[in-house]
């Protein structure tokens, strides 16, 4: 092996050159791959709301100073094509054992069995007397489109979100404090370790003491989750018993049978208490159930492909679902068009 | 139009040499100066289409300038400002012009040194491994060769391999750039 005159001579400058190597050796220091993930992750398509997007313009044409390139445009006014016309929905309302129906929200509620306040979304039960040793069972129903928050009579309160039904004994009984939940719940419950306080879904049932938690078991959906916040909860399954520490969600595939453990920030999975759902990677298709849930509007996907584009964001309670259409479409470079009422289509 | 290939390809070849040329040249820490480059990146990505490829290389140096002028002018506002930044140089009595030329010579300096990083990284893997331990952490020959459970002879022929590519590679640029820079 002959090292040739001009490669002798590049290895001279090579190491002579103590500057360059330096610099050389600066570059090397910098974690490249750190950063790409970085980029990646906010790469993936972010929407967010009209006064979120133009705080973040704001503040970084301040800090970045891009406005030179033209490659941050000005936030821009939506103009609102389309129209969604909406299907008028129920109001929350409670069945009684005797099948009586009585709505909240339409007027203020004060019976033996529970008070309600005009427009508070928030329902106080009253234990009833036990007649004979019977139980009789009530069932809080919260269609698409509402929320409601109940304080059951042991003072457990339960934020019942849309499409959900919670039911509940008249009176607890003495040993034990069962209720059962269709849909997604939050429940704080009050502690009484001599009572467990056990939530009943059709696959899991969760028994806790006193903690907080989020419970999501609405029919048809393929994971039912339970999420601990707070406390320490026994989740049941098939005679199994799964106990989870705070910030630990227990999984369950109805389809597979598949039960796991992950470790969340339960923000993600209560924040619907406060009328806020935060997406992270969220395909389209669950977009779309959230948002039927939540406005009671379809959201159709003119293929599958754009079914599952992934978003981060977060949309609001109150957002206009039209602003929601909006920021959706322009993120993903997708268009969307009502379709008959109450119903959207996506290509 | 940027695709993702290229993106991904712009980030590999720019990443490392516009966050230390944001640092040397302006003097803000090697963290702001990440930011700043991600940043640029990701608003990079949110108008690719709009991008012409010809035109990255001096939109992203331009960037980096634009990104942490403002961030410094920030912090001057906030009374956290140190002296001894290159921004004192451009607010003060010099020139628009004499800034521009020397912004022109900085930015031709910095590729030079991002040409030898690039042509380093194109190194086959193991090769690269070898050269960068020899020539950055001043390792010998035999000192590599058990490290990496080697014969002495491969190392040898490793670096052979290493110096005839770079050479092939760059050797004009080397040479013009230590005449022009730092003799």
């Amino acid at each position: 092996m002959k090292l040739n005159k001009d490669i002798q001579e590049l290895i001279a400058k090579l190491n002579q050159n103590s500057d360059m190597k330096s610099e050389l050796n600066e570059l090397y220091k910098i974690d490249q791959n750190k950063a790409w993930r970085k980029i990646e992750k906010t790469n993936k398509k972010r929407f967010s709301l009209g006064r979120r997007i133009s705080v973040l313009v704001a503040t970084s044409a301040a800090a970045i100073g891009f406005l030179y390139f033209g490659i941050l445009e000005k936030p821009q006014n939506i103009v609102i094509t389309n129209k969604i016309e909406r299907i008028a929905y129920d109001k929350s309302y409670i069945m009684t054992s005797k099948g009586e129906k009585i709505e909240f929200e339409t007027d203020s509620v004060k019976t033996g069995l529970v008070q309600y306040e005009k427009g508070h979304k928030f329902v106080k039960c009253v234990a009833e007397q036990q007649q004979g040793g019977i139980i009789s069972y009530n069932t809080i129903v919260v269609p698409k489109g509402e929320t409601l928050k109940v304080e059951l009579c042991d003072g457990t309160l339960v934020w019942l979100n849309s499409d959900s039904q919670l039911i509940y004994p008249s009176t607890f009984k003495k040993d034990s404090r069962e209720v059962e939940l269709l849909g997604e719940g939050y429940f704080e419950v009050v502690s009484n370790a001599k009572i467990p306080f056990v939530v009943k879904g059709d696959d899991l049932n969760v028994n806790v003491t006193g903690t907080k938690f989020n419970i999501s078991n609405y029919n048809g959906q393929v994971e039912k989750y339970v999420t601990l916040v707070e406390g320490v909860v026994d989740v049941e399954i098939d005679n199994s018993r799964n106990k989870l520490i705070p910030a630990e969600q227990f999984r369950y595939n109805t389809v597979t049978k598949v039960v796991t453990k992950v470790n969340v920030n339960p923000l993600l999975y209560t924040s619907w208490t406060k009328d806020k759902i935060f997406l992270k990677d969220t395909s389209l298709e669950d977009i779309a159930v959230i948002i039927d849930r939540w406005f009671n509007i379809k959201v159709e996907c003119s293929n599958n492909a754009i079914a599952q584009e992934l978003f981060t964001g977060e949309i609001y309670r109150y957002d206009l679902p039209e602003d929601i259409m909006n920021f959706i479409t322009k993120a993903a470079n997708l268009k969307w068009e009502t379709k008959g009422k109450g119903s959207v289509v996506i290509y | 139009m940027i695709n993702y290939n290229l993106y991904k390809d712009m980030f590999k070849n720019y990443y490392r040499t516009l966050v230390v040329f944001a640092v040397s040249r302006y003097g803000v820490s090697s963290d702001e100066a990440e930011d700043i480059v991600q940043d640029i990146f990701i608003k990079i990505w949110n108008k690719s289409e709009h991008i012409e490829a010809s035109k990255v290389k001096s939109l992203l140096y331009t960037s980096v300038r634009n990104g942490a002028i403002d961030l410094l002018r920030a912090k001057k506002r906030h009374g956290a400002f140190e002296f001894g930044s290159v921004e004192d140089s451009i607010s003060s009595n010099e020139t628009m012009e004499t800034t521009m030329i020397d912004f022109e010579y900085e930015i031709e300096r910095s590729e030079k040194i991002r040409s030898i990083y690039v042509a380093i990284e194109s190194l086959p893997k193991r090769c690269k491994e070898i050269f960068k331990k020899i020539y950055f952490e001043e390792k010998d020959y035999y000192a590599v060769a058990l490290e990496m459970g080697l014969s002495v002879n491969t190392v040898k022929v490793q670096m052979f391999r290493a110096y005839t590519k770079l050479r092939n590679m760059l050797l004009l640029i080397i040479l013009f750039f230590i005449i022009y820079y730092y003799l």
